[in-house]
C-alpha cells in the first residue's frame, strides 16, 4: 500500500472565517458549488462613470483560489493576506472591464473594493468581491459607451450588467436598468428564466451639473418597453386602466405639465419679456399660453410619429437639436426686428417729444409689428406690402391691428400686440417638445394603449399652459403695475429695448445650443 | 369683433391638432403599430440551437400559459422547456438549469398527472442526480403509459442499468432499438455490450451511433468520445486520439474530448500535454473524474504539491456531495481508497452503494474497498459478483488480480493480470506499473506486457 | 451511526435531501453512462413527398423525396449529408392493393479523399472530381419489382453516382449551378436521377405548433404569413421515370380512366437494427434494416396521428394501415379548429377525410379495387396543366394536390380546408373555404427542367462565417 502523507489541510485555515464550526446547513449556493458569478452596475455620477463590480465565487472556485489568498502557505489567512489578495484581485478584474467612451478605450480605475467570505455549504466559504470603479466621462455632448466584462469568461455563472441612470443622465441603453439579483445576494430561479447571461452594455449618457438644462430623453422602438425614468412617464404604463385610474392619471398628467411649466424652457423667458415690454393684457397672456400648449402638444404627437414611421431614418434626440435651432433662429429673427423697431422709435422718441406717458410710448414703440421675416408668417392679411414694410424715419409709427389699419397710438385701441406675434412667440416656445411628453406618447403606443397616452399628453398640455397663462396673467399685471407709477425716467423707456434685446440675447442662446448638439459646430 | 383674427387662427390651431388626433388614431388602430404583443401568430420557435429553442419557449409560455383555450399547446411546451433546460445543463455543464427542468416537468404533471414526456423528464433528472431508483419509478409510470415512447425506454434502459438489472435492461434496449435505431439506442446497445464484454461488437454499435448523429450536436460529440474510451479501453490509442479529434471537430473545446486526448499523451507518457490538455477540460468545470486524473498524472511527474492541490479539490467536492444527500460518485470513491484517504469510511459508503444499486461497478468498488481494508476473502466474493457478466475490463482485472494474489492464488493472480496489461498497458497512470511489477514478481510472462507503451500502437 | 458528527452528518444530510432536492451533481460528472436520451435523426427524417407528371416531359413521372428538415444553410464545418447507414427508399403501389409493387433503393458512400484531415474542402470545388473536394458522398441506386408469385427482382440500375458538394460559398463552390448539374445522372433503365442538396421547397407558417396549425391572419388566405423554411435546404433524391416503367401492366395507360392510371406512392427510411447481445443470433452480424420513417401525403404525422403512435406510424406499412382509421374519421384538428376560431366543422365520421387520405378521390385518383392505406395517389395520365392553381383541386386544378403533389401546391392550405370540411355538403362556405397560413408560394422559384427543386441556399450569404482553408 502506497503511504501518503496526510495532505495539506488547505481547509483549517478557513475556519477562522467560516461562522459556523458544524456542518453548515446553509444552502448550497444557490447557482452551483462551482459557478463564479458577475455582475456591474454602471451609473453615470456627476461627470463621471461608475461601476459597481461585484464578484461572488462558489465554494469550488473559492476553494481554488485559497492558495492564491494564504500567500506563506502557513494555512492561515491574515489581514494582510486578504488585503494583498483583494488588490490584486480587484486590479485583475479591474483589466478585465472593458470601457469604450465614443469609440476611445477609457480606464476605469479603483476607487474602493471590498473582500469578505460568506458561508457555503459544508462548512467552505464563498468569495465575494465588491469593488467600483470609476471613468471620467467627457461633459456636455451626448457621449456613447460600450462597456464587456471579459473577466472569467469561460465560466459559468450568472453575468449581469445593469446600467442605471443616476444623479447624472442616461439617455439610453441596451441593458436593463433594475438588477435581478441584488448584486449577487438572491438569484431568482423562476420557471421562465433563464440564469442571467449578459456580459455588455451599449449606452449613451450626457453627463452635467445638476443645473444645466440637459433633457431626459428616450429613444424607444416600437414595441420595446418604456423605460421609466419619471413619474409623468411612468403614468401611462399603470397596470390596469379603470376609470378612476384614467381620472387620476389625467389629474397627475395636469400636475407634472404645471410643475413642468414652471422648469427652465418652453420659452418662458422669451414670453415673459414679450409681454413686459409689449404691454398685453390678461387676453394676451392667455392666448400666448394657448398656443404654447397647442404647438407643443402638436409637436408631440407629431414627433411621435414621425419616431414610429421614420424610426429607422430619424432618432427623436437628431431631431431635438434641429427643432431648437429653429425654434431659436425664429426667436433671434423676432428679437432683432423688435430691437430695430423699439430701437428706431426710441430714437424718434426723442426726436418729436410725444406728450404721451412714458409706458404708453413704450407700447407704441413696441407695437409688436411682428412682420418678422420669419417662415411662419406667409402673407399680411391686413393688406401690407413687403415692400411697404420700412416706414420711413418720417412717418410717425403706428399700429397696425388685426382688425385694420388703425393708425391710433397703442392702447387707444387695446390691441397693442398683434396675435401673429402672439402666435409666433407661442409657436417658438412649444415647439421643442417636452420629452416627457414624448415618452409618453411612444411608451402609450408601444403599449397599445394610444388613446390613453395621448389624453395623457393633452392634459399634461393644460397644465402646462395653466401655470403659462397664469404666469403670463402675472407679468401682464406686474407690467400694469408700471402704469400707476407716474414715471418719466427715461430708463423706463428703455424696458421695452430691454425687453427686445433679452428675446434677441435668448434666442441666440438657444440657437447656439442647438448648433453645438447638431454636432455642426465643433465639439467644445 | 376686432378679435376675428385671433379666432381665425385658434381656430386653425385647433383644426389642425384635431386632424393630428384622428390621423394617429386611425394610423395606430389601422397598421396595428405596437400591437406585435397580441399576435396570435407568435409561437415558439424549436429549430436552432438549444439557447434559441429556450428563448422561444419562455416567451411563447410568458404570453400563453393562461390563456384557457391553449392550454394543450402550454403543457406541451412546458415538457419541451424542461427537456430543453435539460439538455442546456448537459451542454453547459450548468446545473444551474436541474432545478427549471424539475419545476416545468413538475407543473406539466400538475397539470396532467398522465403526461408521459414529463414523467420520463423527471425521470432522466433523478437520473442525473443518482436516484437509480426513483429514476426507474418515473420510467416504469411513463412507459405504463406510452409502452412504445423510446425516451421513455431510455430512461428506464439507463435506471436497470444502474441497478444492476441487466436482463431487463438487454430486454429494454432490444425494444428501444427495434421501435427506433438512431444515435441514442444504438449507445445503448453498446454499452450493453461492452458490459457483456463483447467488445468488438461495442466498438460497431458506438460507430454506427456516432455516424447516425447529427453534425455539431453534443450528443455527436459524446458518442464519438465513448467511441474513443472504447479504442482507448482495448488499447488502441490511435483510433482512439482520432476520435476524440473528430469529437472536438463536432464540438470545439468538448471538454470530455480534450480529456479523453489528455488521457492518450499520459498513457504515451506525454505528461506535460496531458496536464495541459487536462487543465483546458477542467477550467470550466470540475469533473472529479478528469480532476483525479491530472492529480494522478501530476503525481506520475513527481509535482506533488500541485498533485495535492487537485486531490484537496476532490476532497472538496465529496464534502460538497456529502452536504447535499448526494450519492457518491464511484470515481470519488475509487479516488478515496486509491489514495488510502478515510478507508473505513469509503468501505461503508462501498457497502451503501452496492447495496443500493448493486451493479458490477459498485462491486467492483466494495471489492477494492475490502481489499484496502484487508478483508480479501469478502473481496473475492464482491469481485466475482462485479465480473459475472463477463466485462473485460483492464481495472476489474486488476483489482481481481491484486484480489487473487493477496489471497495467495498464484495463477488466478497471474492470468488476471496477463489479461490487464493485454487488454489495455495503460490502463491507469497510478497502477500501470504495479500490475508489471507484480506480474514479474509472480513469474507472468513479461511478452505480454511489451505491448505498447512507448510505442503506442 | 457511532458517532455525533456522523450522526449530524447524516441528519444534515437527510435534512438536505428531504427539503431540496434541487442541488444536483456536476452535469457531466456522473459515474454512469448518460447516452442522450433524444436523438434527432435528420438524415433518416423524411420531410416531403412529391410525385407529378413532369411538365416539360408528359410521357414521364418525377417522383421527390426529401430528407433533413431545418438544415441550415450556414453549416460548416460539419456539412449536412446523406446517411450512409440509411436505406433510402421510394415505394410505388400500382395496383392498389397497399403493397409496393416497385421500390427504389438508394445507398450513400461518404469518401474522405485525405484521411489527414476532417475538413469538407481544401479549396475551390471547380468540378465533381475536384481534389479539393474532400469529403463526398456517391450513391448506388437498385430497382425492386415486386413479382407476381412473391419473388423480387433486384436490378442495380446506378452505381458510385456522384452527389453535388453543398452550397458554400462563392470561394468554395463558385458556378454552383454549373456544377450541381453535373449531379443529374441517367440510370441503366432509361431513368434520371439526382440526389444531393437543393432548397426545401416547402413552404408553411410555422406558426403551427405541433398538431395545430395557427393562423395569423385569420381567415388565411390574404397573405401575411411567413414561411418558416425560407431560408432552409434540404437533401433531395429526384427521379425522373417514363410512365411505362411505372404502371403495373407495363405499358403507356390510355387515359385517366384506364385503371393502370392510378399509382400510390410514398417514402421510407431505414436503419440498420440490432441484435444487442450478439450470442443470441449465431450470424452474428447487424444486416436488417428496420424503417424509423414513412412519409406519404404531407401533414398526415401533423394532422392525423396522435402524439404518442408517431414513431408508430413511422415504423409501420401501408397495409396496416387500417389502424389509424381512427384518426382519419375523427381527427383532432378540426375540433381545434373549432375550439379556437369557431369554425363549423362537419361532425365525425369524416368519410370525406377518408377519400382524400385512404382511398383517392373516386374518378380522379382511386385505384380500381383499393384497398384503403395512406399514400400520396397519382392519376399519370391527367396532363400537366399551363396554369397550375397552388390549391390544386380544391381551387378546380385537376392536375394538384390531392392528385399526386406538385412542388408549387399548398398543401397547408388544401389541408387546413380540407380539415374544416371543404369536401362535405354544406361547408364549402366561408370562412371554412378561405383557410390557409398566409404564405402561398416558396421562397425561391422551381426549376423549369429536373430536378424542379431550386438551388440551395447559399451557406456564405446566409451569414456563415465559417470559411475553409484556401490553398
Amino acid at each position: 500500500m502506497i503511504v501518503r502523507h496526510a495532505p495539506r489541510r488547505l481547509l483549517a485555515p478557513l475556519a477562522a472565517l467560516v461562522l459556523l464550526a458544524l456542518p453548515s446547513v446553509v444552502a448550497a449556493h444557490p447557482l452551483g458549488n462551482f459557478t463564479i458569478n458577475r455582475y456591474s452596475r454602471l451609473e453615470p455620477v456627476g461627470d463621471a462613470l461608475r461601476v459597481t463590480y461585484v464578484l461572488d465565487m462558489a465554494e469550488i472556485p473559492a476553494f481554488q483560489e485559497q492558495p492564491l489568498i494564504d500567500r506563506d502557505g502557513n494555512g492561515v489567512i491574515d489581514a494582510a493576506e486578504q488585503e494583498q489578495y483583494a488588490a490584486s484581485k480587484a486590479e485583475e478584474l479591474r483589466r478585465g472591464l472593458h470601457l469604450a467612451l465614443n469609440g476611445a478605450p477609457t480606464e476605469l480605475r479603483l476607487v474602493s473594493r471590498e473582500l469578505s467570505f460568506p458561508p457555503g455549504q459544508a462548512g467552505l466559504p464563498l468569495l465575494r468581491l465588491r469593488a467600483i470603479f470609476e471613468a471620467r466621462v467627457p461633459a456636455g455632448a451626448v457621449v456613447s459607451a460600450d462597456y464587456e466584462d471579459r473577466n472569467y469568461a469561460n465560466r459559468i455563472g450568472w453575468k449581469e450588467v445593469v446600467v442605471r441612470a443616476g444623479p447624472g443622465i442616461l439617455l439610453d441603453s441596451d441593458a436593463p436598468a433594475t438588477d435581478q439579483s441584488d448584486e449577487l445576494r438572491s438569484y431568482p430561479a423562476d420557471l421562465l428564466s433563464s440564469p442571467l447571461d449578459r456580459t455588455r452594455a451599449h449606452f449613451r449618457i450626457q453627463a452635467g451639473s445638476p443645473g444645466s438644462a440637459s433633457r431626459l430623453l428616450t429613444s424607444v422602438a416600437p414595441g420595446a418597453i418604456v423605460r421609466q425614468t419619471d413619474a409623468f412617464a411612468s403614468l401611462v404604463s399603470t397596470s390596469s386602466l379603470t376609470l378612476p385610474v384614467i381620472l387620476f392619471s389625467l389629474l397627475a398628467a395636469a400636475f407634472w405639465g404645471a410643475l413642468h411649466a414652471l422648469t427652465p424652457g418652453h420659452g418662458k423667458t422669451i414670453v415673459a419679456a414679450y409681454l413686459v415690454g409689449s404691454r398685453g393684457t390678461a387676453r394676451h397672456a392667455a392666448f400666448l399660453g394657448l398656443a404654447v400648449t397647442a404647438t407643443h402638444t402638436l409637436g408631440v404627437y407629431l414627433l411621435g410619429l414621425l419616431t414610429l414611421y421614420a424610426s429607422q431614418y430619424v432618432l427623436p434626440e437628431q431631431l431635438y437639436p434641429w427643432l431648437g435651432l429653429l425654434s431659436g433662429l425664429v426667436v433671434v429673427a423676432m428679437g432683432a426686428i423688435l430691437l430695430q423697431r423699439r430701437a428706431r422709435g426710441l430714437l424718434r422718441r426723442r426726436a418729436v417729444r410725444s406728450s404721451l406717458p412714458a409706458l404708453a410710448l413704450a407700447g407704441m414703440v413696441g407695437h409688436g409689428h411682428a412682420h418678422a421675416h420669419e417662415p411662419h408668417h406667409h402673407g399680411h392679411t391686413h393688406g401690407h406690402t413687403r415692400g411697404e414694410h420700412d416706414h420711413d424715419p418720417g412717418e410717425h409709427e403706428h399700429d397696425h391691428g388685426p382688425g385694420g389699419h388703425s393708425h391710433l397710438p397703442p392702447g387707444a385701441d387695446g390691441a397693442p400686440v398683434t396675435w401673429r406675434s402672439l402666435l409666433a412667440l407661442g409657436i417658438s416656445g412649444g415647439l421643442l417638445p417636452c420629452p416627457s411628453a414624448l415618452v409618453v406618447m411612444l411608451g402609450a403606443i408601444a403599449l397599445g394603449r394610444v388613446a390613453f397616452g395621448l389624453l395623457l399628453v393633452l392634459a399634461f398640455s393644460v397644465g402646462l399652459a395653466g401655470v403659462l397663462i397664469a404666469l403670463g396673467v402675472l407679468l401682464v399685471y406686474a407690467g400694469s403695475l408700471f402704469k400707476r407709477v407716474p414715471v418719466e425716467r427715461p430708463i423706463f423707456r428703455l424696458v421695452p429695448l430691454g425687453s427686445a434685446a433679452v428675446i434677441l440675447v435668448a434666442g441666440l442662446v438657444v440657437t447656439a445650443q442647438s448648433l453645438a448638439q447638431t454636432g455642426l459646430l465643433p465639439p467644445t | 369683433m376686432p378679435l376675428r383674427r385671433h379666432q381665425q387662427v385658434g381656430l386653425c390651431v385647433a383644426a389642425v391638432l384635431l386632424t393630428a388626433f384622428a390621423v394617429l388614431v386611425t394610423q395606430t388602430l389601422v397598421l396595428g403599430v405596437g400591437r406585435g404583443a397580441a399576435d396570435i401568430g407568435q409561437v415558439p420557435d424549436l429549430r436552432g440551437s438549444t439557447d434559441k429553442q429556450i428563448a422561444s419557449l419562455q416567451a411563447w409560455l410568458r404570453q400563453y400559459e393562461h390563456d384557457p383555450s391553449r392550454q394543450r399547446e402550454v403543457a406541451r411546451a412546458t415538457v419541451d422547456l424542461g427537456s430543453a433546460y435539460l439538455q442546456k445543463a448537459r451542454e453547459s455543464g450548468d446545473p444551474a438549469y436541474y432545478p427549471r427542468a424539475e419545476a416545468a416537468f413538475q407543473q406539466a404533471l400538475a397539470a396532467d398527472p398522465n403526461d408521459f414526456r414529463a414523467l420520463a423528464g423527471l425521470g432522466a433528472l433523478a437520473l442525473s442526480r443518482h436516484q437509480f431508483q426513483q429514476a426507474l419509478s418515473f420510467g416504469e409510470q411513463a412507459r405504463a403509459i406510452a409502452p412504445e415512447s423510446v425516451a421513455v425506454l431510455g430512461v428506464v434502459a439507463d435506471a436497470q442499468t444502474e441497478l444492476g438489472q441487466y436482463d431487463a435492461a438487454a430486454a429494454t434496449i432490444q425494444q428501444m432499438v427495434d421501435l427506433r435505431p438512431d444515435l441514442a439506442s444504438y449507445a445503448r446497445v453498446s454499452y450493453a455490450r461492452e458490459l457483456h464484454g463483447y467488445l468488438p461488437e461495442a466498438i460497431e454499435a458506438m460507430r454506427r451511433a456516432a455516424e447516425a448523429g447529427p453534425p455539431g450536436q453534443e450528443g455527436t460529440a459524446w458518442t464519438r468520445v465513448q467511441l474513443g474510451n472504447l479504442y482507448f479501453n482495448t488499447g488502441n490509442l490511435t483510433a482512439a486520439q482520432e476520435a476524440y479529434q473528430q469529437a472536438l471537430h463536432e464540438v470545439p473545446d468538448y471538454l470530455h474530448a480534450l480529456a479523453g486526448l489528455a488521457r492518450v499523451e499520459g498513457a504515451r507518457g506525454h505528461y506535460q500535454a496531458a496536464i495541459e490538455l487536462y487543465r483546458k477540460a477542467t477550467a470550466a468545470i470540475p469533473i472529479p473524474e478528469y480532476i483525479i486524473a491530472l492529480g494522478d498524472v501530476y503525481q506520475a511527474t513527481e509535482a506533488h504539491e500541485q498533485a495535492e492541490q487537485q486531490y484537496a479539490l476532490v476532497d472538496t467536492i465529496e464534502r460538497l456531495y456529502a452536504a447535499n444527500g448526494v450519492d457518491l460518485d464511484l470515481e470519488i470513491a475509487l479516488f478515496d481508497l486509491d489514495h488510502d484517504r478515510r478507508l473505513p469510511q469509503a468501505l461503508e459508503q462501498a457497502r451503501m452503494q452496492a447495496q443500493r444499486r448493486p451493479s458490477i461497478k459498485a462491486q467492483d468498488v466494495l471489492a477494492w474497498a475490502l481489499y484496502k481494508n484487508g478483508d480479501c476473502q469478502a473481496a473475492q466474493q464482491a469481485m466475482s459478483q462485479a465480473l459475472r457478466l463477463g466485462t473485460k475490463d483492464a481495472l476489474l482485472f486488476f483489482h481481481a488480480g491484486l484480489i487473487a494474489d493477496c489471497l495467495g492464488q498464484r495463477d488466478q493472480a497471474r492470468s488476471y493480470l496477463e489479461q490487464t496489461l493485454q487488454l489495455n498497458p495503460a490502463f491507469s497512470p497510478l497502477y500501470a506499473s504495479r500490475a508489471r511489477e507484480t506480474l514479474a514478481r509472480l513469474g507472468g510472462s513479461s511478452a505480454a506486457t511489451n505491448r505498447s507503451l512507448g510505442g503506442a500502437s | 451511526m457511532r458517532t455525533f458528527p456522523a450522526l449530524l452528518t447524516t441528519l444534515v444530510a437527510a435534512t438536505a435531501v428531504a427539503t431540496s432536492m434541487l442541488v444536483p451533481v456536476i452535469a457531466g460528472a456522473s459515474s454512469h453512462r448518460e447516452a442522450p436520451l433524444i436523438s434527432q435523426d435528420p438524415a433518416a427524417d423524411n420531410t416531403d413527398v412529391y410525385a407529378f407528371v413532369s411538365p416539360d416531359r408528359p410521357d414521364t413521372v418525377t417522383l421527390i423525396t426529401n430528407v433533413y428538415p431545418f438544415e441550415a444553410a450556414y453549416g460548416g464545418p460539419n456539412y449536412f449529408r446523406f446517411g450512409d447507414d440509411v436505406l433510402y427508399e421510394i415505394h410505388v403501389d400500382n395496383n392498389g392493393d397497399a403493397r409496393p409493387d416497385i421500390t427504389w433503393q438508394f445507398r450513400f458512400h461518404t469518401q474522405v479523399q485525405n484521411g489527414n484531415t476532417f475538413l469538407y474542402n481544401t479549396g475551390p470545388i471547380s468540378s465533381l472530381t475536384d481534389p479539393n473536394w474532400n469529403v463526398r458522398q456517391v450513391y448506388d441506386v437498385a430497382r425492386i419489382d415486386y413479382l407476381s408469385d412473391g419473388k423480387t427482382k433486384t436490378t442495380v440500375i446506378g452505381g458510385a453516382l456522384p452527389t453535388p458538394p453543398v452550397n458554400i460559398g462563392p470561394k468554395s463552390t463558385p458556378n454552383y449551378d454549373y456544377l450541381a448539374g453535373f449531379a443529374v445522372q441517367t440510370l441503366t433503365d432509361g431513368s434520371k436521377v439526382f440526389a444531393g442538396q437543393r432548397d426545401d421547397p416547402f413552404f408553411v407558417d410555422l406558426s403551427s405548433l405541433f398538431d395545430l396549425l395557427t393562423i395569423r391572419k385569420l381567415p388565411g388566405n390574404m397573405g401575411g404569413g411567413v414561411d418558416g423554411l425560407a431560408g432552409y435546404n434540404v437533401q433531395t433524391i429526384a427521379l425522373q421515370v417514363p410512365i411505362p416503367l411505372l404502371t403495373h401492366n407495363g405499358a403507356m395507360p390510355s387515359g385517366p380512366s384506364d385503371p393502370n392510371a392510378v399509382i400510390g406512392v410514398w417514402a421510407t427510411t431505414s436503419r440498420l437494427a440490432m441484435r444487442v447481445l450478439p450470442d443470441e443470433n449465431p450470424a452474428g452480424q447487424d444486416s436488417a434494416f428496420r424503417q424509423v420513417s414513412r412519409l406519404g401525403q404531407p401533414l398526415v404525422n401533423e394532422a392525423v396521428v396522435p402524439l404518442a403512435f408517431k414513431d408508430h406510424f413511422n415504423a409501420s406499412q401501408p397495409k396496416d394501415d387500417a389502424q389509424f382509421l381512427g384518426g382519419v374519421t375523427d381527427p383532432e384538428l378540426p375540433k381545434l379548429l373549432h375550439a379556437l376560431y369557431g369554425l363549423n366543422v362537419p361532425p365525425a365520421p369524416r368519410q370525406d377525410l377518408v377519400t382524400v387520405f385512404l382511398t383517392g378521390v373516386p374518378g380522379l385518383n382511386q385505384p380500381a379495387n383499393v384497398v384503403p392505406s395512406e399514400m400520396l395517389r397519382l392519376n399519370v395520365m391527367i396532363p400537366p396543366t399551363a396554369k397550375p392553381n397552388r390549391l390544386g383541386v380544391l381551387g378546380g386544378d385537376t392536375q394538384g394536390f390531392p392528385n399526386g403533389r406538385r412542388l408549387a401546391d399548398d398543401v397547408t392550405d388544401i389541408a387546413l380546408q380540407a380539415m374544416a370540411g371543404v369536401l362535405v355538403e354544406g361547408y364549402n362556405v366561408a370562412p371554412n373555404n378561405q383557410l390557409g397560413d398566409g404564405v402561398d408560394a416558396n421562397d425561391q422559384p422551381f426549376m423549369p427542367v429536373f430536378p424542379y427543386v431550386s438551388t440551395p441556399h447559399q451557406g456564405f450569404a446566409v451569414g456563415g462565417t465559417y470559411q475553409p482553408p484556401q490553398p
